[in-house]
């Protein structure tokens, strides 16, 4: 009988001692509440307040029947959240099928057509590059079978100010993607035969060979890069990238003369079989001076022997729409531009390159260009005479020499020659076969590896052969990858000395596998030295990212202000 | 009854049996629902069950399975409640104002049974061995009987004698010891305190007696004796039902608290 009246007492007394400590909902005070769950992480702390609950929890200070129909609601679920600024509507592009390759999920649920009311709440602040409720935020091109996706399957709070809600286990994972392992040594998928170099290269380096051959001449000793690889990459706050220094500072001593060795020659006066170009012509053009050698008017001219001997150049060739190969078929346009030059200076020349290269042209081809050396050159072969410059030097830039219009790159990086070879580059197939023909010539002698400047020698070109292409100007480094991540500066300080960068970064040895960079792949191997059960960590987030670009929403920006 | 013996095995054998299918299931989280609900219901439904035992007890004559077979799945179960615990909190002490209160009521309840079943392993053996058998509601009529036994010899040598030696001690020391149970907890585990006292107490007044006095105070340790019998008995039956009066409101003010846990789980967290 006491058992029974004690028993009703606690009852009571404990459906009494939650409605006290319910009345009071403040979760601030540090009193004890019965609706306190328990404190939130430190990110969202500053959900405090009367009123804090209710940021999620859509039933907080609803009273009773607010809290009915939220406990009847069976689903708990509520329509999704149309995407802020568009994020769903400009979701990525569609990745392979193959992105999950030897991961394709496990059962999934049915799409749902609403999301989970909390996980709603959770995107009200939270954006994310892609699609918000889909796996990776991405879509997986062929991959219908994929359900939508709730910030509450892996995302749970209330766990303590300390808990690091954001930290996933391996399982979590592994609740979409089928190929399980518990182990990253042991049962991790091998890495792409060349990875990391598995991905286009923004400028051709071959470590072996710069190693092994070039650095171990004694000739070269007094320009080899000072401490190893730290002397040409800047191995200091970047993190997934290390990169090269710049030019100047890594190849500079060794290739700095060499690639200005050889000109640009754009336009050569090429040998004329039958000169269309009067003396009269001339002389009104470029008055007296520039006919010195000219026939005196009414007497009879002499047999014409061309000055030149040589064909035009191949890119002139291309501008004009003419061969190169035969003087009856180019004298004709030569001699036009040439006539037009000695009246407009460049501006012909300019105007030629304008039309034919359509979109390709830049301003910057014929940057520097002097108008009057231009005309004074054009009278010069008009007359038949080789064009004499003044003074001794040659200097850099655009001039005339002789028989040729011909630009010199004063250094590394130079704005025209990058010019010319990304119009040439970029210039798309013509339909005339002819002139199709020419411009192949035109980008064998242009973007060749020896070609002017030797741009092409290092500096990568993309797209295909026939096609528009791209030169990387700029190193590029590995990007392929979005969804993993990199960090070399804990790696680089926690080796040591004594097995730093080549203790993964190790030099070819001439088999199949060196790729371009001449360096061996890295295999899992080389990560489970370390990373391993017991070791360092080696859970799926190590190295895997789940969420593309999360950042606030602008409106969770403008309520805090 | 033991909690694992020839007929319980497989009952141990299922319930662990069921757990680490559980178990293996809330490590791979799923998609189509979060494994705390699934632990949490799982979980409260075994409280419930776990609480009809009490109502069994009470309702002996409804044909619902021998007695027997309800305390092996009371102990089952109850073990199982413990494991499914830390299953669902995935702590041992969580957070929040009610989590912490429902954990505290919830291990009250664990430990309380845990004693309950350890006294009932313990005590029925000692019973046994500790005399005559007294129903626990006659113990205080059997006590009073033994204290009129005593007074009545007091009376018969204080007139046989002329001396008020033996009644003076009565008043002021055996009085005390016949008047009720004494000496509850040394006799609950088994000591020798009530025998002690009362042979220091005897023996003192013993020399201040003559031979006819003594004779009486001889009967009057006899029934000393049967009055520590009666204690004993008294304080191992009152143990074995003391003990589910923490027990049981201990559950029930734990299942109240669950289904305001439950209450606040669908109105909150779903």
């Amino acid at each position: 009988m006491w058992r029974g009246r004690i028993s009703l007492l606690a009852a009571g007394a404990t459906l009494a001692l939650i409605a006290l400590l319910a009345i009071k909902t403040d979760m601030v005070s540090g009193l004890p509440n019965s609706l306190d769950p328990g404190p939130l992480s430190a990110a969202h702390s500053h959900f405090a307040g009367a009123s804090s609950c209710g940021t999620c929890h859509t039933a907080f200070g609803t009273g009773a029947r607010g809290w009915w129909q939220s406990f009847l609601s069976a689903k708990a679920l509520v329509p999704a959240a149309e995407p802020a600024g568009g994020q769903d509507a400009a979701a990525p592009a569609a990745q392979p099928a193959s992105a999950l390759a030897g991961s394709a999920p496990a059962a999934q649920p049915p799409v749902q057509s609403s999301t989970h009311r909390l996980s709603a709440a959770c995107t009200e602040c939270h954006g994310f590059g892609g699609q918000e409720r889909q796996p990776h935020n991405r879509v997986f091109a062929g991959r219908a079978d994929l359900g939508a996706t709730d910030c509450l399957m892996c995302h749970t709070e209330h766990k303590g100010r300390v808990a690091r809600i954001t930290t996933l286990s391996p399982a979590q994972c592994q609740s979409c993607h089928k190929q399980t392992f518990k182990d990253f040594a042991k049962s991790h998928p091998a890495f792409h035969a060349n990875f990391p170099y598995d991905h286009p290269q923004s400028t051709r380096f071959d470590h072996a060979t710069h190693f092994n051959k070039h650095f171990a001449d004694p000739s070269a000793a007094k320009n080899l890069p000072a401490g190893g690889c730290v002397g040409c990459h800047t191995a200091g706050q970047e993190s997934r990238a290390i990169r090269p220094a710049n030019f100047a500072t890594t190849c500079a001593a060794c290739h700095g003369e060499s690639i200005a060795k050889r000109d640009f020659v754009f336009f050569r006066w090429p040998e004329i079989e039958t000169s269309t170009i009067t003396a009269d012509d001339v002389s009104k053009a470029c008055g007296v001076s520039a006919d010195a050698k000219a026939s005196a008017p009414g007497t009879p001219a002499p047999a014409f022997s061309a000055v030149s001997s040589d064909p035009p150049t191949a890119i002139s060739a291309y501008i004009l729409g003419m061969p190169a190969d035969g003087a009856p078929d180019y004298e004709k346009p030569v001699q036009e531009l040439v006539g037009a030059m000695m009246s407009d200076g460049v501006d012909p020349l300019v105007a030629a390159a304008r039309e034919r290269l359509g979109a390709a042209y830049n301003d910057r081809l014929f940057a520097g260009f002097n108008a009057e050396q231009a005309r004074q050159a054009a009278c010069a072969w008009a007359a038949n005479q080789e064009y004499m410059p003044p003074g001794k030097d040659a200097l850099s830039g655009w001039r005339a020499d002789a028989l040729d219009l011909r630009y010199t790159r004063p250094t590394h990086a130079d704005p025209v020659i990058r010019a010319w070879v990304d119009a040439v580059a970029a210039m798309p197939v013509p339909a005339d076969p002819d002139d199709k023909a020419r411009l192949q010539v035109v980008k064998k002698e242009l973007l060749a590896a020896d070609g002017p400047g030797q741009c092409l020698k290092c500096h990568a070109i993309s797209g295909p052969a026939n096609g528009p292409q791209i030169v990387s100007w700029q190193v590029q480094l590995r990007s392929a990858a979005p969804q993993t991540r990199f960090d070399h500066r804990p790696h680089l300080n926690l080796l040591g000395p004594e097995k730093t960068c080549t203790s993964c970064h190790q030099l070819g040895d001439g088999s199949a596998a060196v790729v371009s960079a001449g360096l061996k792949p890295i295999t899992l191997a080389t990560c489970t030295e370390c990373h391993a059960a017991g070791k360092v960590r080696d859970d799926c987030r190590t190295c895997h990212i789940y969420h593309q670009d999360h950042a606030f929403k602008k409106r969770m920006v403008q309520d805090a202000k | 009854m033991r909690a694992v013996n020839r007929s319980s095995w497989p009952v141990w054998v299922g319930a662990l049996a069921a757990f680490s299918g559980l178990m293996v299931w809330h490590r791979a989280p799923q998609l189509s629902i979060a494994p705390s609900f699934v632990t949490g219901y799982i979980l409260f439904a075994l409280v419930v069950f776990l609480a009809l035992y009490s109502g069994r007890k009470r309702l002996s004559m409804l044909p619902v399975g021998k007695a027997s077979v309800w305390l092996t799945l009371h102990l089952v179960g109850g073990a199982l409640a413990l494991a499914l615990f830390w299953l669902h909190v995935e702590t041992i002490w969580p957070l929040g104002t009610a989590d912490r209160a429902l954990a505290v009521l919830f291990y009250g309840v664990c430990l309380s049974g845990v004693v309950g079943y350890g006294l009932q392993l313990w005590l029925p053996g000692r019973l046994a061995h500790a005399g005559r058998e007294i129903i626990y509601e006659r113990i205080p009529t059997e006590i009073a009987t033994i204290r009129g036994q005593v007074e009545k010899e007091i009376l018969e040598a204080a007139g046989e004698s002329g001396n008020d030696t033996l009644g003076r001690e009565y008043l002021e020391t055996l009085a005390w010891y016949f008047a009720q149970p004494r000496f509850f907890w040394s006799n609950a585990l088994g000591g020798r305190s009530a025998e002690h006292w009362l042979q220091r107490h005897l023996t003192t007044i013993g020399r201040y007696l003559t031979e006819a006095e003594r004779v009486h105070l001889a009967r009057i340790a006899e029934l000393g004796a049967e009055k520590r019998r009666a204690d004993a008995q008294y304080a191992m039956q009152a143990l074995l039902k003391r003990w589910t009066m923490f027990h049981v409101p201990l559950a029930v003010a734990m299942l109240t608290l669950a289904v305001w846990h439950l209450i606040l789980v669908h109105v909150f967290a779903r």
